[in-house]
């Protein structure tokens, strides 16, 4: 018996049942991806789009299982539901059991009851659970929304350098070449017989405090804080030296200290304190190196300051300003941004053109 | 195609009797719907009403609808068995010889008016239920058979107690239905005193005979009723005991729960009841609507439902209450045989006359059900 009518109905039923387990697994899948990707965004974890898409793969399938397995139904249960919904007496639910009965009773309630399900809508049939369909809607509208979203702004919160996720503030890697001019520079202080012992040992302490410093890892901001520090640690140190120094050690040490803070500037390609200073004069009060000042006039752009660094022109010898000067230099930054020069060329045509810094009473 | 004609005609035919009663009989449409249903289905009713409420004409303009030979018969203190069932007497032949004569009772008859029947003594009474549940007669060792259909129609007084001999549980439970007549509304008064003013005589034709009467029983039985159906039926019937795991009114409220006789009058009276509406299956409602004439009667409410001032009735209107709640299903024999193992078989219970093939006592299977998990989809039963 229990086709015609009865089929409408169960097609409906169960049309109405891959809708819902569709929305459902489309609503897990999104939730699922959105649960991986949110904390992967927070953490600066890196995963391939494959991996998100294998995500929301399983939670949509598994969704979609569960949902399955807990809506799925047989011609009983839509029997009954017919009879409760539609008010038919359970006549569906007999007629449903009693269909192989050939006497004439059963016979004559198959065909009473397929004329009442005959002159019923299968719309009449109510698509059930509507709020939870309502939900997993907005669900998925939501997920769908919210994966680019993630993608876009999520902010770094949690990565490993224990920054607020800004870059403004990169990580600043010491590169080899600079570990081995520190190096260098510490040990020509230490084998220097310029400077006396005391602004030596002020001026080795104050680098080797730096290298200890770089060893612990910087930014570029704090790596220009360390710097100018060390710049000013320095400079204090052959101050006080100074103190006790005669004429001629006074300008021996002032020579040696002036020469260990541009070579600081040089090797971390910082820049040095606006023109219009004396960077010889330690004790200058106008002196822009303010310790307290974490710009230190030398931020962030590794161009080299070369206001007072004299030029080398191999054919007239050392210039110290010159239109010239500053066009080679401007060419030589561009090239080293641009990548067309590597950084140990970049540093080659530094030490070469731009000359030893301490033969400045050259000029 | 007989068949099916007569099948379509079921209601027609009930309707037609209906209307014929109501010629003769104001109001009490329930009552008369319920006594035709259980004239249908075969069983014998106990009418419980004040006097004057149109008990014997009900009968007697049945009688005439339906074309069946009636009586009345009187119950008081002193009546005896044989005044009831007839008893041999001594005659006279033609050749003069002194022979015994069975000299048949007014029980003799299709439809049978048993008046105040509590007012009888216990012998007389368990005459009486002898016939209403073999539909034969026995004396001196002689069955007389009473021909079919055999209804009978007992009433009781409400009010007048004193010397009365109230029924046995046992013998209560042969009725198929208790049905509590009413006292007329003062409309359906004005009616029945100007019918009356007319004729006092039973204007109703005849509709049906016997023989139709009959053939819309069998017909009746063959009313399809669906597993889950049977089983409310029977857990119905089940909750009303407090010994068994039924729930929490039968074991507050009742004393004793009713018999499987209950759930027989209830299936057998639905199917009547169902096509009686034009339906050819039975449905929950019918249930229902059925429980209050079949288990009022067969169900002891104890001391704790007359403290709170619960009638029968409320208490069968929670039980109805309480089975519709739960799901409803069909047990499968492994689960209901472990289930059953500690519920007692309920058997019949032994009565005066050792009477009744009919009731086998079937064993009542209760499966404990879990209470309806509230579910995030839907709120019925899902699809």
């Amino acid at each position: 018996m229990m086709d015609g009518n009865f089929d409408r109905f169960r097609k409906k039923v169960w049309t109405d049942i891959f809708v819902k387990c569709l929305l459902v697994a489309f609503a897990t899948g999104l939730v699922t991806v959105n649960a991986v990707l949110l904390p992967c965004k927070l953490l600066g974890v890196d995963l391939l789009w494959v991996f998100y898409v294998l995500i929301a793969l399983g939670g949509f399938i598994a969704g979609g299982g569960i949902a399955f397995a807990c809506l799925k139904t047989n011609d009983k249960k839509i029997a009954v539901r017919l009879d409760g919904e539609l008010k038919l007496d359970e006549s569906v639910q007999t007629a449903l059991e009693f269909q192989s009965d050939k006497g004439d009773m059963p016979s004559v309630q198959r065909e009473s009851t397929e004329k009442r399900l005959a002159a019923i809508p299968v719309k009449s049939l109510s698509f059930g659970n509507a709020v939870a369909v309502a939900i997993c809607a907005v669900i998925c509208v939501l997920g769908i929304i919210s994966v680019p979203v993630t993608c876009k702004y999520a902010p770094l919160c949690f990565a490993s350098n224990g920054r607020g996720g800004a870059d403004d503030d990169p990580v600043r890697n010491v590169t080899d070449w600079e570990w081995d001019a520190l190096d260098d520079l510490i040990e020509y202080v230490s084998t220097s017989k310029k400077a006396d012992v005391n602004a030596k040992t002020g001026m080795l302490s104050e680098l080797n405090g730096l290298k200890n410093v770089l060893l612990g890892g910087v930014t570029q901001n704090s790596l220009s804080v360390f710097v100018q520090n060390t710049v000013n640690g320095v400079r204090n140190a052959v101050s006080s030296a100074n103190d006790s120094a005669s004429d001629g050690q006074k300008t021996l040490n002032t020579e040696e200290g002036n020469y260990v803070v541009n070579r600081l500037y040089e090797i971390f390609a910082l820049k040095k304190p606006t023109e219009g200073t004396d960077p010889n004069d330690p004790d200058n009060p106008n002196n822009p190196d303010d310790p307290n000042d974490p710009s230190g006039g030398n931020m962030g752009t590794g161009e080299l300051n070369i206001s007072d660094v004299p030029f080398f022109d191999p054919d007239k010898g050392y210039v110290k300003l010159g239109e010239a000067r500053d066009e080679y230099y401007e060419k030589l930054q561009l090239a080293l941004e641009q990548g067309l020069i590597s950084r140990e060329e970049w540093e080659y045509i530094m030490l070469t053109y731009f000359a030893d810094l301490s033969n400045t009473d050259k000029q | 195609m007989d068949n099916k004609a007569q099948i379509e005609n079921f209601s027609r035919s009930i309707a037609k009797i209906k209307q014929e009663i109501k010629k003769d009989l104001v109001g009490q449409e329930d009552i008369v719907n319920n006594v035709v249903i259980a004239i249908i289905a075969g069983g014998n009713v106990l009418l419980e009403g004040v006097p004057g409420v149109g008990k014997t004409r009900l009968v007697r303009t049945l009688g005439k609808v339906l074309e069946l030979p009636f009586s009345r018969i009187q119950f008081t203190p002193d009546l005896m068995p044989s005044d009831v069932t007839g008893t041999n007497v001594i005659e006279r032949d033609a050749s003069g010889k002194m022979n015994s004569v069975f000299q048949r009772g007014p029980i003799f008859a299709n439809l049978v008016l048993a008046d105040e029947i509590n007012r009888a003594t216990p012998k007389t009474q368990s005459a009486m239920l002898e016939v209403m549940q073999e539909h034969k007669v026995t004396v001196a060792n002689v069955s007389y058979p009473i021909s079919e259909p055999f209804f009978v129609l007992a009433t009781q007084n409400p009010i007048e107690q004193d010397g009365t001999y109230p029924l046995p549980e046992a013998q209560m439970d042969r009725f198929m239905f208790k049905l509590l007549v009413g006292f007329p509304s003062v409309s359906e008064l004005a009616d029945i005193v100007n019918m009356t003013q007319i004729t006092m005589d039973e204007t109703a034709d005849a509709v049906v005979d016997g023989e139709t009467i009959l053939k819309m029983r069998e017909l009746a039985k063959t009313v399809p009723v669906a597993s889950e159906v049977l089983y409310y039926a029977m857990r119905l019937v089940a909750r009303t005991h407090p010994e068994l795991d039924g729930g929490e009114t039968a074991k507050k409220y009742v004393k004793y729960g009713c018999s499987p006789r209950a759930g027989q009058a209830l299936i057998t009276a639905a199917k009547v009841r169902a096509l009686i509406d034009g339906r050819y299956n039975v449905s929950y409602e019918d249930i229902n609507a059925l429980a209050y004439p079949v288990l009022r009667h067969r169900i002891k409410i104890n001391y704790a439902a007359i403290n709170e001032k619960l009638s029968v009735d409320d208490v069968i209107g929670k039980l109805i209450s309480e089975n519709a709640r739960e799901k409803y299903r069909v047990p499968d024999n492994s689960e209901s045989k472990s289930e059953a193992a500690e519920e007692p078989s309920i058997e019949e219970s032994s009565d005066n006359n050792n009477a009744d093939a009919q009731a086998s006592a079937p064993e009542i299977e209760i499966v404990n059900e879990e209470k309806p998990k509230k579910k995030l989809f839907g709120k019925k039963n899902r699809d």
